[in-house]
């Protein structure tokens, strides 16, 4: 289904959050303030690789209005956080490995006293040699910057020999891809609020992706217990995983605590860009072989990624970029190896896709090639290929199956933007597809598609926890709380759609509870497009429960049977039946009336379980997935190989939609950053420093870089007695426009491109080409 | 003349403000910590972002850009300064924007809907272009601009329905 | 390369002194007293880029220059218009007489930054930058500043755009100096100020009136990261006079962009210069353009193509020139 207003009917619905986003009434953590507060800043080191020689404070501290300087003398637990290897100084002791690491951080009465006593803090360094190429960390002369040395982590994926059988393929590609170190560029920088309470605890105020891994991590590094802290996370100004590695969490605690007061950090840009994450930027090697019918054979791929400095999820993000690194595909020899090397360039972590771009980019473009070389249509090329949905998944797991390959496969040909193409494909490769009458001669169309099968959930073998809690609270209710945060997606509006859906309720009978570990039980990260499906599952295993707890104290008031009993608008309903029809008669027992009735925690009722997994010992395996197929139209200038997108379709299966505002926001955005990350965006570094140091110079796309028009078609059917429900839709939106771009720069151009963004250079022509073509003046 | 410290007035929202700071505050402090306003937004600091976007005698301007003494006796528009025919009701710039998904995170949407405003005033029927050129100035890194664009184009239907409902004076 | 520089960005946590002369004069006095510890503020949108950025360090001493009379507005003289360096971009791009008489300009006007940005950034600031997206525009237009300087004992000079870039580039620029205002000429009475917009936005020309044998043919291009609000990769502007035959005259070529001083083209207007123009020559012309402009390499964009691009964006300008023309008959 097309989605967009029209055809959502009653489910488009305006956002519970919203009324207070367009007042801008809504606070922000970063907007807080509390009295007496003071304003934290950090020193971060001035080389992307040095030994700390002295390290003196003394003057800061005894500037007046500074109330706290903090080194990592004052780390009482483990001076070292990393969601999964905690290998990142919290506060650096006699080694720095990038610009962004924290030396020394201080609070003081006014922002300006802050930032001037960082100057008055002497570090003195000796420089050592900066890593900025993955390949020279590999060397064996290389500095090691860890002392496992510069290896983060390896993956390997192999059957078949296909060495071998590449010697034998009719038909190989081999190419090497290249992506960019993209910036997740939320609107609202990292920072936050944290107050020591009087009671001894803590409350942090800070934006991250899971509330109750952030709380885990401050309490390593206070050596507290984690219930001694509050960790209040939600809403957030956007994060795309960018906020779900620690931040300036560690500073904000330990000033706060040293101080005894509130103190507030909000990083400037520049320093978010500085010491914020960035996506790996990977270099992918391909060499992929088909006999004479196009059929594919061989495989052979060496993904190398920068992980930058620190671990955080680099590991993970290879594993899932060596999954996704196959595609759809039925393949015969497999011979993937992929190496996670540490550098002294930045930071690289989870980011929405979360290797799925890059790997996506690389696979996509081998079966473009390919079919060119073999003269077939590309999709039909691709149809040829595809896995069959009872296939073991990529790394030979059990994957739950479904239909989505195939479903989104055939609405791409039947899409009209690509049968525009198909239209069209009579023409030469080089002929532009714009009518020549209203375009000039330098612009070049063309049309092309991508396919993406992207695994849900952490995978195998990773803690991958989900829960969540409904209750009657008091003053009646429905209330739903979970540990998931709100950052834009539409969660809070997804889950009130589901507690309408399930009780038939208003949005006034309902309250959900997120982003607050005080309140909320541990249900997992809002991560790996897990939140939606966690969130439902749990509503259905609490659903019946709870529903037989309210409708039997119902029955207790009212005397009527529990049978004729139902949830609805601000109540409990009496319902009778007529020829297999539900009436609602009336409402004859408030919800208010209900919760004042019950006995403790009569009405309270947690779930935990576990995202579904494969059964298979693949480590970082995935069970479920989604399918996505994107075809794109863009116009090449060649005065300057500029490059505009025009049109775009993007089809998803991914089971039923609940939130379709949230369904479309999601796949537009997703897709107008996977523009960025084709066209326009790449955090520059040379020798360590960012050169794209904020806005100015790293480019996102502006409202005037976005196509003219896109579709949005959701294909919603999941196989009968699927118990999973709707899929979570947060990266696949992102993941597949890249290679599409690309393949329509082919058509428009004849130009391949491997490496993102965009080089103009490769797409520029001659003023005389377009002369020598015969096109002039009339 | 020199100046250290001013006693700096405009008119915020409709209310005379006065307070003594430094001439070259930024006005995003002013509003933010001065003021407690902070439905304008701080984000990239130096105009290019347009999360800071607020309304200087009615013309947007980014207020990361705006020293005290640029803007002193100027009425100044925030978000917090819009509001529908009550003070309590949605202008209908921002119930367009609630309706049709014109925001997600929510950061750039005070900004956002400051521009609008300022386009909307200047050209109640704007054509896609137009609504391009007006909000090019605003990043939004959420709704890739589709539920921007939406939201902008009901926007201008809803201003005009409101402004068709208001008898005309004469003719 | 650029360098964090936490260590010496700041003195002390200090709110600058801001002055407020009357006069150009005094702002100059003030100016030589402080030196390198005062800086002059107009829109300050650059400025506060350059201190955000660390780049700049916020000077010690701000001198506003929007407290002096007269820098603001665009007047019509007999045979010159004149706009006052602190006019804000958005009124440059609003006005009639610059529409007319320096249609390159209206049109840069139009399409820098963002309109925020255009509201409070002025046409003097984009100048001082040295690098800003006008000045293609404005050499075309054979723009002269006025200036203010202590050198000049205080008497308002004229000097020609060129010229000052060339000061510019050889590190001669005078730190104390006021933009006043720019002066462009206006057209020769016999050929006309027909103008009309095309559809494309970035590029205007003007055409025929019955009355005349010679009319101003003229465009902007600018080519930047992203569609827009974006740092300019190449930018370049061309002028000339052009008969029914098509033959041009008095042309004026420039190329600009990014961190790199624009220049006049003069070799490539040479080539044009007296010339009909032949579409066959497109390819020539961009070739000479390439040769000739001088540009950098940055990591955004290669100096090779700069060149490239701000050729191919000449010829095919002309090259729409005259296919327009030949469509009208």
């Amino acid at each position: 289904m097309l989605l967009n207003r029209e055809s959502s009917g009653e489910r488009w619905r305006k956002r519970r959050d919203g009324k207070e986003k367009v007042t801008g009434e809504l606070r922000y953590l970063t907007d807080m303030t509390a009295e007496g507060m003071l304003y934290g800043r950090v020193l971060r080191s001035s080389h992307p690789h040095a030994h700390i020689l002295s390290l003196d404070t003394s003057a800061a501290e005894n500037y007046e209005g500074v109330v706290a300087v903090i080194t990592h003398r004052d780390v009482p637990g483990l001076n070292r956080f990393g969601i999964a290897v905690p290998d990142q100084p919290a506060l650096c002791e006699d080694t720095v490995r990038y610009i962004g690491d924290a030396i020394a951080a201080v609070a003081a009465i006014t922002p300006e006293i802050a930032a001037y006593a960082l100057s008055l803090i002497h570090v003195e360094y000796e420089v050592l040699e900066t890593i900025t190429d993955p390949l020279r960390a590999l060397e064996d002369n290389a500095p090691r910057l860890h002392p496992q040395g510069n290896i983060l982590h390896r993956t390997q994926v192999k059957h078949g020999d296909a060495g071998h059988a590449l010697q034998n393929c009719a038909y190989v590609v081999k190419e090497v891809y290249s992506t960019p170190r993209q910036m997740h560029a939320y609107m609202e920088t990292e920072g936050g609020l944290f107050i020591p309470e009087p009671d001894g605890r803590l409350t942090v105020y800070a934006p991250t992706q899971h509330g109750y891994k952030d709380r885990m991590q401050i309490a390593r590094i206070l050596d507290w217990e984690e219930e001694r802290i509050r960790v209040i996370s939600s809403p957030i100004g956007g994060s795309f995983g960018g906020k779900d590695e620690l931040n300036v969490q560690p500073y904000g605690s330990l000033l706060a605590l040293k101080s005894g007061r509130p103190v507030k950090m909000h990083n400037s840009r520049m320093e978010s860009v500085r010491a914020g994450l960035k996506r790996h930027p990977m270099k992918i090697e391909m060499e992929t072989g088909m006999d004479e019918y196009g059929r594919l054979q061989a495989h052979r791929v060496r993904i190398v990624a920068d992980t930058g400095a620190y671990a955080t999820l680099g590991a993970p993000v290879l594993n899932f970029a060596t999954e996704h690194c196959m595609g759809p595909y039925r393949w015969e020899h497999i011979d993937i190896e992929g190496v996670s090397v540490y550098t002294n360039n930045g930071v690289s972590g989870e980011f929405r896709g979360f290797g799925g771009n890059q790997a996506i980019f690389a696979m996509e473009g081998q079966m473009d090639r390919l079919a060119e070389q073999i003269g077939m249509d590309p999709w039909e090329f691709r149809m040829l290929n595809r896995r069959y949905p009872d296939d073991p998944g990529p790394l030979q797991q059990e994957i739950w199956r479904t239909n989505g390959l195939e479903q989104v496969m055939q609405a791409l040909a039947q899409s009209s933007l690509w049968q525009r193409r198909e239209a069209i494909s009579v023409l030469s490769v080089h002929d532009s597809l714009s009518d020549a009458s209203s375009s000039p001669p330098w612009i070049k169309r063309g049309i092309g598609a991508a396919l993406a099968m992207h695994g849900a959930g952490l995978g195998y073998g990773i803690d991958d926890p989900a829960g969540g809690r409904l209750s009657l609270n008091a003053s009646g209710q429905i209330e739903a709380a979970f540990s998931y945060e709100e950052f834009g997606q539409g969660l809070i509006t997804t889950l009130e759609i589901m507690l309408i859906d399930l009780f038939h309720c208003t949005g006034e009978d309902i309250s959900i509870v997120i982003g607050d570990t005080d309140r909320v039980p541990h249900s997992g990260s809002s991560t790996a497009s897990r939140s939606t499906t966690m969130a439902w599952m749990g509503l259905q295993r609490l659903k019946s429960p709870f529903l037989q707890a309210i409708l039997q104290k119902a029955h207790d008031i009212t005397g009527i049977p529990v049978d004729q009993l139902t949830t609805g608008e601000q109540g409990i309903w009496q319902i009778t039946w007529e020829d297999d029809a539900e009436i609602r008669q009336k409402r004859v027992v408030s919800y208010r009336e209900i919760a004042a009735a019950a006995q403790g925690n009569e009405f309270v009722f947690d779930t935990k379980f576990s995202y579904p997994t494969t059964p298979d010992e693949v480590v970082g395996g995935h069970f479920l997935y989604t399918y996505a197929a994107v075809a794109a139209e863009v116009e090449v200038n060649t005065l300057s190989g500029h490059v505009r997108l025009l049109d775009t379709y993007h089809t998803v299966a991914a089971g039923p939609v609940i939130n379709p505002m949230g369904f479309i926001g999601q796949i537009e955005g997703g897709s107008v950053m996977a523009l960025g990350f084709t066209l326009t965006e790449d955090a520059v570094m040379e020798e360590g420093h960012y050169i794209t140091r904020n806005m100015d110079t790293y480019m996102i796309p502006g409202i005037q870089d976005m196509h003219t028009s896109l579709e949005v078609d959701a294909i919603e059917e999941l196989p009968d007695n699927d118990p999973f429900g709707p899929r979570g839709i947060g990266e696949i939106g992102s993941v597949a426009l890249a290679p599409a771009i690309t393949a329509a720069i082919r058509q428009a151009t004849g130009t391949w491109v491997t490496h993102l963004p965009v080089s103009r250079d490769q797409l520029i022509r001659r003023a005389g080409v377009w002369q020598q073509e015969g096109v002039s003046p009339r | 003349m020199k100046t250290t410290s001013i006693q700096w007035q405009a008119v915020i929202n409709g209310t005379v403000r006065e307070i003594e700071i430094p001439p070259s505050r930024r006005l995003l402090d002013i509003l933010r910590e001065d003021l407690d306003l902070t439905g304008t937004k701080i984000s990239c600091e130096i105009g290019r972002c347009g999360a800071c976007m607020v309304l200087i005698d009615g013309e947007p301007m980014n207020s990361c850009l705006m020293m005290a003494y640029q803007c002193e006796g100027t009425e100044i528009t925030t978000i917090e300064g819009l509001h529908g025919e009550t003070e309590d009701a949605l202008h209908p710039i921002q119930e367009a924007f609630l309706e049709e998904g014109g925001f997600q995170c929510g950061y750039c949407t005070p900004g956002m809907i400051i521009s609008t405003k300022a386009l909307l005033d200047r050209l109640p029927q704007p054509e896609e272009q137009e609504i391009k050129e007006g909000l090019c100035g605003n990043l939004c890194r959420c709704t890739g601009y589709g539920g921007i664009m939406r939201a902008v184009e009901s926007a201008a239907d809803k201003c005009a329905q409101r402004s068709s409902l208001i008898p005309a004076v004469d003719s | 390369m650029n360098m964090y520089q936490h260590n010496s960005s700041l003195s002390t946590p200090l709110v600058p002194t801001v002055w407020e002369p009357s006069s150009a004069e005094e702002a100059v006095f003030l100016k030589r007293q402080y030196g390198a510890d005062a800086a002059y503020i107009a829109g300050s949108t650059l400025l506060r880029t350059q201190w955000e950025n660390g780049l700049l360090s916020m000077p010690e001493h701000m001198i506003r220059l929007d407290t002096i009379p007269g820098l603001r507005g665009i007047t019509e003289h007999k045979q010159r218009i004149q706009i006052g360096a602190l006019t804000s971009l958005r009124e440059c791009g609003k006005n009639q007489l610059m529409r007319i008489h320096g249609n390159t300009c209206y049109t840069a006007c139009c399409h820098i930054a963002a309109p925020s940005i255009r509201n409070q950034g002025t046409i003097g600031g984009n100048i001082s930058s040295a690098v800003g997206d006008m000045i293609p525009a404005l050499l075309v237009h054979d723009a002269r500043l006025v200036w203010l300087d202590q050198a000049n004992h205080l008497a308002p000079y004229e000097q020609e755009l060129i010229d000052w870039l060339e000061q510019v580039r050889l590190g001669r620029r005078s730190p104390d100096a006021i933009l006043l205002g720019i002066v462009l000429d206006k057209g020769e009475p016999d050929f006309v100020s027909m103008h009309h917009d095309q559809e494309e936005s970035t590029f205007a020309c003007n055409s025929f009136s019955e009355s005349s044998s010679w009319r101003e043919v003229s465009f902007y291009r600018k080519v930047g990261r992203r569609e827009a609000f974006t740092p300019s990769l190449v930018t370049v502007a061309f002028r000339a006079l052009m008969n029914r035959e098509g033959t041009l005259v008095d042309v004026k070529m420039a190329a600009g962009g990014g961190a790199g001083l624009a220049m006049r083209l003069s070799r490539c207007e040479h080539l044009l210069e007296g010339q009909v123009y032949d579409p066959q020559q497109t390819a020539t012309l961009a070739a000479q353009v390439e040769e000739e402009w001088a540009s950098y390499s940055d990591p955004f964009a290669s100096e090779a193509y700069r060149r490239q691009t701000a050729g191919n964006l000449l010829a095919a300008g002309l090259w729409e020139i005259l296919y327009q023309e030949m469509e009208r008959g």
